[in-house]
């Protein structure tokens, strides 16, 4: 009743009071997360744990992410990031990185209204990124940099390839690291005679086990997808949670050929051994942070073009009404496998990366993996890939800002609370998926706005 | 033409005097561009269709009236292929003359066979763009009318070949201009949840021309409308059906069914009771019965419905639109 009055008097002051309101219980749950996970009082000092807490550092992250939420979820706010961003596209400011980053698709949409410009435009925000991605592990220490690789480099890729199955097609994938397993397990399987029980006949480079990994994971996506994609959404949840459990278990008790929870050593890093070329992935962060970024930027490219292509329109269609797909003519299994397949190729394709860092046991790839790669879709914004991956880069770059304050098993904790507040604040996740293209590429079409004569086209009166 | 067209009996106006009833009877189904004969549908114990038999010629505006509860959208299932009968068949004819079994196809087959439907409850892709709903219908269509579907097509799209870019823009161009044929032009970048009431029924309408269809079941596509919204639909309709699109329309209004429909049919409790033009079923006793509540009999034109009387059954089912 009251945001009723207030309505009629001015405009922002509702919509900023309904901000506030939106934002006491995510506000709320922070504090007691905080609370929760920091130092305990004791019989002395019985208010110690909650005076640290509310004072430390870490309520203080937590509340400046609450507020930059409610701020760029106000129409102010939502304008004068739109501003920035703008500006930042018409002349190289030094905030030119940050666009990509934020509002792609204000981007995408001020490229179809000029399509002059429109290749410039289109490749100067994630040309930014990218350069501010590639400079970026220089400011940090090594630790960070392992951070970025470990962390935020392959839980990128493993995001991207989610994004499709949750993101794109609407599909509630709660097993995803199994194919991630898969992957990591078949470049063990391949490369080296002595990392599990088991080997293959032959051994081959980590590079060369990629297809055979991205086989093993996409048949596997397919296999499990085949019988289980008829069923709805619930359905489908319940049986991927099913197959990551299996995945995890098996690794885990099949000793004598997995190697079981002693996990797997040493399976060769990643080299390159060309006439004239040798080069191997040693210890050091630096290179492998590289070859993700290239991987990444693959990634990327491929899915925003499969995105544009009918592919990508068939998979939105069944997110969002699947029996409206169906007799609009999408082959809806079809597509749905298409995006299980895709999803878990680029799930096996990290898993040998992960698997050429020396070391690997089936406790990497539990539920906890496969909720936390389905959170950072979530956080970052389902179905906007640029979303997903400033997801992966705030959430990782979170949990490791916080890794000397937060002891590692809370950090679930500020996790779950952080999606409450995404939820309550911007359910889309950060960066929204945008609606979808406004015009056709060519400019508007010029045809009368109102009931004119009937368009003529021979296809139709076939 | 003077009375209802009795629903036993096959009245095929093609047919020549003196042709056998066997003959003419193959001769129209020959010429239909959709024959329903003997569909039965039941939920549980409940029937919901029963012996239903009608054809449409090609190019032909028909409607399928009846009140509510008689099975009109049990009909547009069935013809869409969601609901299975379970007994009869639904055939339709392609323009080269082959036949096209519909029952048990699933709605993807029937939709690229050239079948589109709209929804009683409006059900677009609320997330995407006008022009993207449309798209989806245009990227759906059999490959030979310019669909996309399979590795090759998906290989193209990665590389983006010159090819791809080109198929893309014309199905850009095409569908702009279907929303422009359905008054949404300017609105193609509007998110389909964020249009009206009106415009997503018309983007709906927009969307199933998008599949490039011989046939268009819309179902009640003026429900909600205002007088205004109803003409502009009717004129809508009639431009749709000028570019050789053959309607059928399921409507509760009769005077839109008045002003567009060539023919009738009327169901009611799941059976045909009358097929006709839209002055013969107005006139009919039997109609106005089915609506406003009557004798359960029908009126003393009308022979008891096919099924109904079990011994005085002829062969064929009713003819629509025959001489269009």
């Amino acid at each position: 009743m009251r945001a009723t009055v207030g309505a009629s008097r001015s405009g922002a002051a509702p919509a900023a009071r309904a901000g506030a309101r939106a934002a006491t219980g995510p506000c709320v749950l922070g504090l007691l997360a905080a609370i929760v996970t920091g130092p305990r009082g004791d019989g002395d000092h019985p208010w110690r744990g909650v005076e640290r807490s509310v004072l430390g550092p870490r309520i203080a992250v937590f509340a400046v992410l609450v507020a930059l939420l409610v701020g760029a979820r106000t129409p102010a706010g939502r304008v004068s990031l739109a501003g920035l961003a703008a500006a930042a596209r018409r002349r190289l400011t030094p905030l030119a990185p940050l666009a990509p980053l934020a509002l792609v698709p204000a981007g995408a949409r001020a490229d179809a209204r000029a399509p002059g410009r429109a290749w410039t435009a289109r490749r100067a925000g994630p040309g930014a990124a990218l350069v501010l991605a590639a400079l970026a592990p220089l400011a940090v220490s090594r630790a960070g940099q392992q951070s970025m690789v470990n962390d935020i480099g392959l839980y990128a890729l493993l995001a991207l390839g989610l994004n499709v199955v949750v993101g794109c097609a609407g599909l509630l994938d709660l097993g995803y690291v199994a194919f991630f397993a898969i992957g990591a397990y078949t470049t063990a399987y391949v490369t080296s005679p002595t990392a599990m029980p088991w080997h293959a006949p032959f051994t081959v480079n980590p590079f060369l086990a990629v297809p055979f990994a991205v086989a093993a994971a996409a048949l596997a996506g397919v296999v499990l997808g085949g019988p289980t994609l008829r069923l709805g959404g619930d359905y489908l949840a319940i049986v991927t949670l099913g197959f990551g459990e299996i995945v995890q278990l098996l690794a885990n008790n099949a000793g004598g050929i997995t190697g079981g929870a002693r996990g797997v050593f040493g399976v060769p890093p990643l080299s390159v051994s060309l006439p004239g070329l040798h080069y191997a992935w040693g210890l050091a962060p630096l290179p492998y942070y590289y070859l993700l970024l290239g991987l990444v930027t693959v990634v990327m490219v491929v899915f925003g073009r499969l995105e544009a292509a009918p592919l990508g329109r068939a998979w939105a269609a069944v997110r969002e009404d699947e029996f409206a797909a169906g007799l609009t003519g999408v082959r809806t299994v079809r597509a749905k496998l298409a995006a299980f397949a895709i999803g878990a190729s680029v799930s096996g394709f990290a898993g040998v990366l992960y698997a050429s860092k020396q070391f690997f046991n089936p406790d990497s790839f539990s539920l906890q993996a496969s909720i936390l790669v389905l959170t950072l879709v979530v956080f970052g914004g389902r179905g906007n890939r640029w979303g997903v991956l400033l997801g992966v880069v705030v959430l990782q770059g979170l949990a490791y800002a916080l890794r000397g304050i937060v002891p590692p098993p809370d950090r679930y904790i500020y996790f779950g609370a952080v999606i409450v507040a995404m939820m309550a604040l911007r359910p889309a996740g950060l960066v929204p998926a945008p609606v979808g293209r406004a015009l056709p590429r060519s400019g508007p079409p010029v045809v009368p706005a109102q009931p004119g004569p009937a368009v003529p086209d021979p296809a139709v009166t076939t | 033409m003077t009375f209802p067209r009795q629903a036993g009996h096959a009245a095929s106006e093609v047919a020549s005097e003196a042709a056998s009833e066997a003959a003419s009877e193959a001769a129209s189904e020959a010429a239909a561009l959709l024959a329903v004969s003997g569909v039965r549908l039941a939920y549980g114990g409940v029937t919901s269709l029963d012996e239903v038999s009608f054809r449409l010629a090609p190019g032909t505006l028909a409607a399928l009236i009846g009140p509510n509860g008689a099975g009109k959208t049990s009909m547009v299932n069935v013809i869409s292929g969601v609901c299975r009968p379970d007994a009869g068949t639904v055939v339709l004819r392609s323009p080269d003359g082959r036949r096209h079994e519909l029952t048990g196809r699933g709605p993807t087959r029937v939709s690229r066979l050239g079948v589109a439907r709209t929804f009683q409850n409006i059900r677009l892709f609320g997330g995407l763009s006008a022009l993207d709903n449309v798209r989806v219908g245009l990227d759906n269509r059999p490959r030979g009318r310019g669909g996309a579907g399979g590795l090759g097509d998906l290989a193209a799209g990665l590389a983006r070949t010159p090819a791809f870019r080109r198929r893309e823009r014309a199905a850009d161009e095409r569908a702009a201009a279907l929303l422009a044929l359905v008054g949404l032009a300017g609105r193609e970048g509007a998110s389909a949840a964020a249009l009206s009431y009106g415009e997503r029924r018309r983007l709906e309408i927009a969307r199933a021309l998008g599949t490039d269809p011989r046939l268009l079941l819309v179902d009640e596509p003026a429900a909600g409308a205002n007088h205004a919204e109803k003409q502009a639909l009717v004129a809508l309709l009639r431009r749709i059906n000028a570019t050789g699109v053959a309607i059928l329309l399921i409507e509760h209004d009769m005077a839109m069914v008045a002003a567009l429909a060539t023919t009738v049919v009327v169901l009611n409790f799941g059976r045909v009771i009358a097929t006709g033009t839209p002055a013969e079923i107005r006139a009919s006793q039997c109609v106005q019965d089915a609506y406003l509540g009557g004798p359960v009999e029908p009126g003393p034109e009308l022979e008891r419905p096919a099924g109904a009387g079990g011994v005085a059954r002829s062969a064929g089912p009713a003819e629509v639109g025959g001489g269009a």
